[in-house]
């Protein structure tokens, strides 16, 4: 293998996982929901934690260090909601990157 | 609703107060039809945000089913991107668009910023009196950086995207914005960037960073890196919300879909 080819490699490397990155930084800005006023990212921890409460009234921080008064069921089933919409998107869209071999075809 | 508020000669036709809603300032130049890029970014708005939109004018005739503000155009703020001639232009207005919005909360985009997700609403239906963006994703390394306003140790917030609420908070930013914009040749001196031209981005870090105690709040807003494709990008197509692009001297060629961008290369717009 001469050093172009290794050259090339690298390069190739280098697009696909930008590719993915892309991909990431998109799908991750959307995994956020809106609760009472409070911002929260969508996470498996988060979603974790609400499960540990099911009805409880609790206060728990918001993306912004703000305490909010939350039920704990309600926002879990929206998390989980917008988990489930926006995975099942970032699925369809990285098996659609996965058949990209080369450029033309981006 | 379509309604004009004029500015001009203060008068108020057809406004209702609305909750919230969306300003994009747009002022033509010889080189770039700012108004037009500016509907474009409207469409966008109401489709992904169902939101009104407002645009900032100085075009009485403009013919357009989102509503007018119409303002004096300011100063020309003549700029000259590198390798490149000198260009008009009049981004001037944004300290004033606290007093300017009809809107109880409201969303500043730039007209060159073309959303296609919903993922500003969770923040647009938060109660944060201000956010403006912190956070910047570069498309040509993958990464997520915060910036520094050149070598001082002032964050950089990017006026791309502002959220206010009426508020004394919100205004006594933008009062602080009016004051840095004042004096722009003394920040410029101080913190090291060039007087020329003046940059919102540099006004609104320096007002963020005095009202918020010199530095210690944090208005960036969170999980949401601004996605600038800026002149070491060019743009091969963009439709169907999916951009290909080049960079790196043209020998990569990528692609970003179904996200809000930053498109910031007029050379391809």
């Amino acid at each position: 293998m001469n050093t172009e080819n290794l050259r090339n490699s690298a390069r190739v490397a280098f697009d696909r996982e930008l590719l993915k990155q892309n991909l990431k930084v998109t799908m991750d800005s959307r995994l956020v929901v809106n609760y009472e006023g409070g911002v929260f990212t969508v996470t498996r921890e988060l979603i974790s934690f609400l499960h540990a409460y099911e009805n409880d009234k609790i206060y728990i921080l918001d993306d912004y260090n703000i305490p909010i008064c939350a039920i704990a069921n309600e926002l879990l089933k929206l998390c989980k909601q917008r988990y489930q919409e926006i995975m099942n998107e970032w699925h369809i869209q990285y098996d659609e990157q996965t058949r990209i071999r080369t450029a033309k075809n981006i | 609703m379509n309604g004009i508020f004029n500015m001009m000669n203060k008068q108020e036709l057809g406004l209702q107060k609305i909750f919230k809603g969306c300003l994009i300032v747009a002022f033509n130049t010889n080189e770039v039809n700012y108004i037009q890029q500016a509907i474009i970014a409207a469409d966008r708005v109401t489709k992904y945000l169902k939101i009104p939109v407002s645009i900032v004018t100085d075009d009485i005739l403009l013919e357009t089913s989102y509503d007018k503000i119409i303002v004096k155009k300011p100063k020309n703020n003549i700029r000259v991107p590198r390798n490149k001639k000198a260009s008009n232009w009049f981004n001037l207005v944004r300290t004033q668009l606290y007093e300017l919005s009809p809107y109880e909360r409201t969303l500043i985009i730039d007209s060159d910023f073309f959303i296609s997700t919903d993922a500003l609403l969770p923040h647009l239906e938060s109660n944060r009196d201000f956010l403006i963006s912190k956070e910047v994703y570069d498309i040509t390394s993958g990464q997520v950086k915060v910036e520094k306003i050149y070598s001082s140790p002032l964050i950089m917030y990017w006026a791309t995207v502002i959220i206010f609420n009426k508020s004394k908070e919100s205004e006594n930013i933008f009062q602080a914005a009016k004051m840095v914009e004042n004096n722009y040749d003394f920040y410029a001196n101080l913190y090291g960037f060039s007087t020329r031209p003046i940059r919102n981005d540099f006004i609104f870090s320096i007002a963020c960073h005095l009202i918020g105690g010199y530095g210690i709040k944090d208005y960036g807003i969170k999980n949401y890196p601004l996605i600038n494709c800026d002149s070491k990008v060019s743009y091969l197509s963009w439709e169907n919300e999916k951009l290909i692009y080049n960079y790196n001297g043209e020998s990569h060629i990528n692609r970003i879909k179904n996200a809000d961008l930053h498109l910031m290369n007029k050379d391809f717009l």
